[in-house]
């Protein structure tokens, strides 16, 4: 026994030395990893003229708070007050968020735990749908949703992005690993099934769907090519857009300052909301994780 | 309950999963079904014009012949999309599984190292990286040429192919690390769900860590290791700046060639299926020989 113990903790200390070089290559890699990130604050600082430098410099030379006064120039100079566009951002992102993440855990519960007639095809058709491409299907869905009366609303942005393939597949994968017992037991004592949903489905799954808050946040905050289409009115426009409107629609070169400046803001929302969720997250991919 | 409607509590329960399932229905079949049936259809014509809505003019095979005879752009385009999915793919998944298996092993600073690993998935679905991306950050920026990080007098040693090779894997390398944080979860995942009491066994066996890895975790995370491949061919071939949706878009919104555009979406699609169904078997064929053993 204390043989064994030994040779345990000889191997523990031999891993234990090997440490440091871990450690350096775990830096080596987050110094990469976390570039996209610097370069973005950092391109917020500069000055225009090292905007233009070529080849570009990644770290500023002479930082400036001249694009963010620039930014608040040209916010100030323009028809429809900035505040509105951030109103249409956060409306349509938490609209589209709450949306998927209720009918996603809804049905992904009713299609596992009560394995309703044709639930196997209706999951084959997900599978299918997570390989297609949305651009594919881009215009036939215009012309649904012009069918609809939705061009120019809020729902033509929030309705297509509810009912997702990839969500309900996550969402599925967590389900599956949900023991009956509960519910049963649940049933057993007379709980109705919105009743089991609610308080026992959806907080057992809280690290799951903290996943897809975080994912869909920000596919939606930052998502420019559906507001391009369905929607004119400038009164209705995302942050996204407003951006390219401020940039000239990427030609005005005085601009571009403004531009990085508004960029690097557009990004802090969606990093304070994965901070906040990040321990749920980890929760899922760790203690349940996907599993066949 | 009424007589009429009295059902088994079998199928009340099934009943209630259908009724659960509704708005998830009701979204895919209008959202996804109809839109994809209908592009399969507009792919064999084209739309009429001069009428509203979608009526189709069907011309049989005659949008699949033109993308491989008429079109001069869309085989390169095509192809160019294969060789960078052929290059990212196992690249990223041996990263991924790499950086989970360090990170599996560091004890202090888990949470920071995590955090900066998704980072630039946060950034990575929206308009900033492709902004990034088409600004050169991955290969300019960082090239070694450029950037003086080699010395002058040390490059002109070196050939100048060498060196544009070496600035081209860099570039692709750091555009991988970038991509692959929800694959080093997925296996971070899967390396925590293996038993510690496997790996102590093994040791106390004697195995080395190269055994440990190829007969412990390695098998333990096939499963896992099929879904990060399947995902990661599909990210990288829907990826922001893939220049064959690039075209696809450019095709059916710009240029109102619809039936066109849907025709070559469709083959791309069938171009996916091929990959991640001859992924599909290998994987599936490796994980079931370790089942078995």
């Amino acid at each position: 026994m204390t043989l064994i113990k030994r040779k345990i903790t000889g191997n523990r200390l031999r891993r234990s030395g090997k440490w440091f070089f871990v450690y350096a290559i775990m830096i080596l890699l987050v110094a990469f990893t976390a570039l996209p990130l610097v370069y973005l604050v950092s391109t917020a600082f500069k000055p225009l003229h090292e905007l233009y430098v070529f080849p570009p410099k990644f770290l500023v030379q002479q930082p400036t708070l001249r694009n963010f006064s620039n930014l608040l120039l040209s916010l100030s100079s323009s028809a429809v007050p900035f505040t509105r566009y951030l109103f249409n951002s956060v409306v349509i992102t938490i609209l589209t968020v709450g949306g998927t993440i209720f009918v996603s855990t809804l049905g992904a519960y009713g299609l596992v735990k009560h394995n309703p007639p044709g639930a196997k095809r209706l999951f084959d058709i997900v599978i299918a749908a997570l390989m297609f491409s949305p651009y594919v299907t881009q215009i036939p869905r215009y012309l649904v949703i012009n069918a609809m009366g939705l061009i120019n609303s809020y729902a033509a942005l929030i309705l297509p992005s509810i009912a997702v393939a990839y969500n309900f597949f996550l969402i599925k994968q967590f389900v599956e690993q949900f023991p009956n017992d509960l519910l049963e037991a649940a049933r057993i004592d007379g709980a109705g099934e919105m009743k089991i949903y609610w308080s026992i489905v959806m907080p057992s799954l809280k690290p799951a769907w903290a996943t897809l808050l975080v994912m869909t946040f920000v596919s939606t905050w930052n998502d420019y090519f559906s507001p391009l289409i369905y929607l004119n009115s400038q009164a209705l426009k995302t942050l996204p857009l407003a951006l390219n409107t401020i940039s000239g629609g990427g030609s005005s070169i005085g601009r571009a300052g403004a531009v990085a400046a508004a960029t690097m803001l557009m990004t802090i929302p969606t990093v304070i909301v994965f901070t906040l969720m990040q321990r749920k997250v980890m929760e899922t991919m760790m203690h349940s994780g996907i599993k066949e | 309950m009424k007589k009429k409607f009295r059902l088994t509590s079998a199928q009340r329960h099934a009943l209630t999963g259908l009724v659960f399932l509704i708005p998830f229905l009701i979204g895919t079949a209008l959202f996804f079904l109809y839109p994809t049936v209908t592009s399969l259809l507009l792919s064999f014509g084209d739309t009429d014009d001069t009428r509203e809505g979608i009526y189709i003019i069907f011309q049989g095979f005659q949008n699949y012949v033109n993308a491989f005879t008429q079109d001069t752009l869309f085989v390169p385009k095509l192809l160019d999309s294969v060789e960078t999915m052929l290059i990212e793919t196992p690249l990223t998944v041996i990263l991924s599984l790499m950086i989970a298996i360090m990170l599996n092993k560091v004890q202090g600073g888990k949470g920071v190292f995590r955090v900066i690993y998704i980072l630039p998935f946060l950034l990575g679905t929206g308009d900033v990286m492709s902004q990034l991306i088409s600004e050169g950050v991955d290969d300019q920026v960082l090239s070694l040429v450029s950037n003086n990080v080699i010395p002058r007098e040390y490059i002109d040693y070196l050939s100048t192919d060498l060196l544009t090779a070496i600035d081209t894997l860099f570039g692709i390398i750091v555009k991988v690390l970038w991509s692959c944080g929800v694959q080093t979860l997925l296996f971070l995942s899967a390396i925590q769900s293996i038993s510690p009491a496997l790996y102590e066994s093994a040791y106390i066996d004697g195995a080395n860590q190269y055994e440990v890895f190829w007969r412990i975790t390695l098998p333990m995370v096939s499963p896992m290791l099929l879904l990060n491949l399947i995902y990661t061919v599909v990210t990288a071939f829907t990826a922001v700046d893939n220049p064959l949706l690039e075209y696809i878009k450019q095709l059916g919104i710009e240029q109102s060639q619809h039936g066109y555009a849907a025709a070559i979406g469709w083959i791309y699609f069938a171009v996916i299926l091929l990959f991640v169904g001859v992924i599909a078997l290998i994987v599936g064929r490796y994980s079931r020989k370790v089942k078995t053993a």
